[in-house]
C-alpha cells in the first residue's frame, strides 16, 4: 500500500520537476551554432582576405569594415572577396573589382582623384598657412629691437628694461594662442592614441570567431551530455521495462536532447504500464506541443482534453490549456485557467515563477487587473502552510508526500537544515527508496547540523547502507558524518573502504583522496 | 599684426558653421539624400546573371527578352516590410511598364505566399537565393530598383520602397522617352 501510494508521488514529483524542465525549454531559443564556413583552409589567403576584409566598407552599417560588421551584406562581401581571391586574384584585382561593382564608397580610404584632393590636401594646406602664419608673426625680438608702438621714454634708458617691458606685451597673445593650439592638438592627440587609433584592438568579426566558437563547442557539448543521458536513460529503460520511472526518465532525457520521437514512444510505454493517467497524458500533450514549435495543436488539445476528464486539477493539463487559449487570442481566458493553475500550485512549486509570468502577460493583454497577493502575504502564506503541515506531519509520519512538500516549501523558505530534517522524515516513511535517504544526506553538504541532526544523517546513512549496500553514497556519507562528529578515524577507515571501490584514476577517486589528505591525523 | 590670428579662428568657426548648414539644409530638403548611395551601374548595362525561377524553374536570364521596353528591376523580398509598403505603388506602375522581380535571400515559398497576399506585379521573377544577384547589382537592401532604358543601360537606381516623387520621375520618362 506505502509502495503503491509512494510510486504515484514520485510520479507527481517528477512531473512537476519536468514541467519546469519543459517550460525553459519553451522558452530557450534554439542553440546556434555558428560554423567557421567563412575561413579559408589556407591560411596565407585568409590573412590576405583578413587585411582586405579591413579595408572595405559594410554598405549597410557604413562606418564599419565589413571586418567588423555583422550584417548579413557585410556576410556576403566577406565571401565574396575569399571566393575572389581563391580566383587568383591579386589584391588589388580583388579591390578593383568591388570598386568598379560599389564605387568608391566601398573603400574605407578614398582614392586620390580630382574629386578628393580637397579631402587629401586640406590637411597640407592648412599645416602650409599655418606655417606661413607663424613665419610671418614670430620673430626673434634681437633682430627688431624694441616695438616703436609700445617704446616708451624710459626704455632708452637700458636695453634690459626695454626687453622686459616689451616682451610679454608682444608675445603675450601668440604664445597663449600657440599654448592653446598646442594643447588642444595634445588633447585630440591623447583621445586619438586611447581611443582611435587603427591598430587598437577592436572587436571585429573574426575576432569574436573565438567566442562564438567557444559558444559553439559549449553548445555542441551541451547537446552532447544531454546525448549520454539519453543513452544512459535508454539503457535503464530497456534494463528496467517494468518500471515507469525508468519510462518518464528517458523522455525527460529525450526532452532535453530534442528527441520528440523517443520521448513520444517513451511516454505511450509508460502509459501502458499505468492506464489511464492524467499526468502522463498531459506531457504527451506537452510533447506533441513542443515538436509543433509549441503550437497546442489539435491532437494536443484532444489528448489534453482527455487528462482532464481524468483529473482536472492536472497542472501541466491546465497549464497546456492557458497555453491554448493564448493561442486562440482568448487572452481573459487564459488569465483565468492561469490564475486556477496558479492558485492550486503548492507554494514551493518552482514553476509558480513562469506560470505568475504569463499569468500578468494574459491578464494585460486581456485588460483584466490582477489581484495577487503580494510577496509578502505568500511568504506568511507559506509560513502558515509549512507550520500546518509540519504539525500534521506529526501524527502521520508515513505520509511521503506530506514530507516531500514540506521538504519543498522549507526550501523555498530557505531553510536547509529544517528541510533535511523534513527529507529524513520522507526517507524514513519509505524505507526502499535509496534515492530520498541520498537526496536527503545530500544536504549535509550545505548545512551545518546540530548534533541531533548528525544521529539522524546516522540513521540514514545506516539505512542507506543496508538498503543498498553497493551504492557508494552510503559509504562516503558515513564517513562524512563519521568526520563531522570528530571520529576522524572510523571516517577515514569507511572513506579508504570506499575508495578502494573506486574507479583509481576517476575524477571523483582523486577528489576522496584530496579529502582523505585533510583529515587530520 | 595680431589682428589675423584674433580674426581667423573665429572666421574659420563661422565658415564651418556655415558648412554645416548649407549641408543640414540640403539634407533636409531632400535635394541631398545620403541614404542613396551612387550606383556605379546608372549608364552601363547591367550585369544579368541566369536566375532560377520561382517554381524552380532553370536558371534563365530576365534581361534578355525584354530589351527594347522600359523595365524596372525591382529587389525584393517576403520578409522585408517596405517590399509590403511599395507593393500598391508597383501594382498601380506594373500597368504602364514591365517589372522583373528579383527575390533577394527568400525561400520560394515564402515570395509564393507574399504575392498571394500583396499581389504580383512582375513579369517574371528570379530567385537569388544566396544573394549573388544582390552583390551582381551592389544592392545594400531590400527592396531597391534600377529602372533600364530600352537600350538596356541603367538610367537610375532607388535604394528603399518605391514612392510617389519616384513613380512621377519613371512616369516622366516613360511619356518623354528619356
Amino acid at each position: 500500500m506505502k509502495r503503491a501510494g509512494f510510486a504515484t508521488v514520485t510520479g507527481l514529483t517528477r512531473g512537476l520537476a519536468v514541467l519546469l524542465f519543459s517550460l525553459m525549454l519553451w522558452q530557450a531559443a534554439p542553440l546556434q551554432a555558428l560554423s567557421p564556413e567563412e575561413i579559408l583552409s589556407d591560411p596565407q589567403l585568409e590573412e590576405r582576405a583578413r587585411a582586405l576584409s579591413k579595408e572595405l566598407r559594410c554598405l549597410v552599417c557604413q562606418n564599419q569594415s565589413i571586418d567588423d560588421s555583422d550584417a548579413p551584406l557585410a556576410h556576403d562581401l566577406r565571401l565574396e572577396v575569399r571566393q575572389l581571391l581563391g580566383d587568383g586574384l591579386s589584391d588589388g584585382e580583388v579591390l578593383d573589382r568591388l570598386q568598379q561593382r560599389y564605387g568608391d564608397y566601398i573603400l574605407l580610404s578614398p582614392p586620390l582623384r580630382p574629386a578628393t584632393y580637397a579631402l587629401w590636401l586640406a590637411p597640407l594646406v592648412i599645416l602650409l598657412l599655418a606655417g606661413l602664419l607663424a613665419r610671418y608673426n614670430w620673430r626673434p625680438p634681437d633682430k627688431t629691437g624694441p616695438n616703436p608702438q609700445r617704446a616708451d621714454p624710459d626704455a632708452a634708458r637700458s636695453d634690459l628694461g626695454a626687453q622686459t617691458t616689451g616682451r610679454p606685451a608682444r608675445f603675450g597673445a601668440p604664445l597663449l594662442f600657440s599654448l592653446m593650439l598646442a594643447g588642444g592638438l595634445g588633447l585630440a592627440g591623447l583621445i586619438y592614441a586611447t581611443l582611435g587609433r587603427p591598430d587598437l584592438p577592436d572587436s571585429p568579426f573574426a575576432a569574436r570567431q573565438a567566442e562564438r566558437e567557444q559558444a559553439a563547442i559549449e553548445a555542441r557539448q551541451m547537446q552532447a551530455n544531454f546525448g549520454a543521458q539519453l543513452e544512459q536513460a535508454e539503457a535503464a529503460a530497456k534494463a528496467n521495462p517494468q518500471a515507469v520511472t525508468s519510462w518518464l526518465d528517458l523522455a525527460m532525457a529525450a526532452a532535453a536532447a530534442g528527441k520528440a520521437d523517443i520521448e513520444m514512444d517513451a511516454l505511450a510505454k509508460a502509459l501502458q504500464l499505468t492506464g489511464p493517467n492524467a499526468a502522463i497524458l498531459a506531457m504527451q500533450a506537452e510533447a506533441l506541443s513542443r515538436a509543433a514549435d509549441g503550437q497546442i495543436t489539435a491532437p494536443a488539445r484532444q489528448i489534453i482534453a482527455r487528462a482532464l476528464k481524468l483529473d482536472p486539477d492536472e497542472p501541466r493539463a491546465l497549464f497546456l490549456t492557458g497555453m491554448a487559449a493564448w493561442q486562440d487570442e482568448d487572452f481573459a481566458k487564459a488569465a483565468e485557467i492561469w490564475q486556477q493553475v496558479l492558485q492550486a500550485a503548492p507554494p514551493g512549486a518552482p514553476w509558480r515563477g513562469r506560470v505568475r509570468e504569463n499569468l500578468q502577460m494574459a491578464a494585460d493583454r486581456a485588460g483584466i487587473a490582477l489581484d495577487l497577493p503580494d510577496a509578502a502575504e505568500q511568504a506568511e502564506m507559506i509560513e502558515q502552510m509549512v507550520a500546518g503541515l509540519a504539525e500534521r506531519l506529526r501524527d502521520t509520519p508515513e505520509d511521503t508526500e506530506g514530507w516531500l512538500r514540506l521538504a519543498r516549501s522549507l526550501e523555498v523558505l530557505e531553510r536547509p537544515e529544517q528541510a533535511f530534517e523534513a527529507l529524513a522524515g520522507a526517507a524514513k516513511s519509505a524505507p526502499g527508496e535509496t534515492g530520498l535517504a541520498i537526496m536527503a544526506l545530500e544536504k549535509l553538504l550545505i548545512i551545518t547540523p546540530d548534533p541531533d541532526q548528525l544521529v539522524l544523517a546516522g540513521q540514514l546513512a545506516d539505512q542507506l547502507l543496508t538498503q543498498a549496500p553497493d551504492r557508494l553514497e552510503g559509504l562516503f556519507f558515513k564517513g562524512h558524518i563519521l568526520r563531522l562528529s570528530g571520529e576522524t578515524q572510523a571516517a577515514r577507515q569507511i572513506w579508504q573502504k570506499l575508495l578502494a571501490r573506486m574507479p583509481a584514476d576517476g575524477q571523483a577517486a582523486r577528489l576522496l583522496q584530496a579529502e582523505l589528505a585533510k583529515l587530520p591525523e | 599684426m595680431m589682428r589675423p590670428l584674433f580674426v581667423l579662428p573665429l572666421a574659420g568657426f563661422a565658415l564651418l558653421l556655415l558648412l554645416f548648414a548649407a549641408g543640414l539644409y540640403t539634407q533636409l530638403s531632400g535635394s541631398r539624400q545620403p541614404d542613396q548611395l551612387p550606383s556605379m551601374l546608372v549608364g552601363q548595362l547591367p550585369p544579368d546573371r541566369p536566375l532560377p525561377g520561382l517554381n524552380a524553374e532553370p536558371p534563365r536570364r530576365l534581361l534578355d527578352a525584354s530589351r527594347g521596353d522600359w523595365l524596372l528591376v525591382n529587389f525584393f523580398a517576403s520578409w522585408c516590410a517596405p517590399c509590403r509598403a511599395e507593393a500598391p505603388a508597383l501594382a498601380s506602375l506594373s500597368e504602364k511598364m514591365t517589372i522583373i522581380g528579383i527575390a533577394y535571400k527568400d525561400k520560394p515559398l515564402d515570395t509564393q505566399k507574399f504575392l498571394n497576399q500583396f499581389g504580383n506585379p512582375y513579369r517574371r521573377i528570379g530567385v537569388d537565393l544566396d544573394g549573388k544577384a544582390g552583390l551582381d547589382w551592389a544592392i545594400y537592401g531590400v527592396p531597391e530598383s534600377f529602372l533600364l532604358a530600352p537600350d538596356g543601360r541603367v538610367v537610375l537606381r532607388h535604394a528603399g520602397p518605391v514612392d510617389r516623387a519616384l513613380l512621377e520621375d519613371i512616369e516622366a520618362r516613360l511619356e518623354t522617352g528619356r
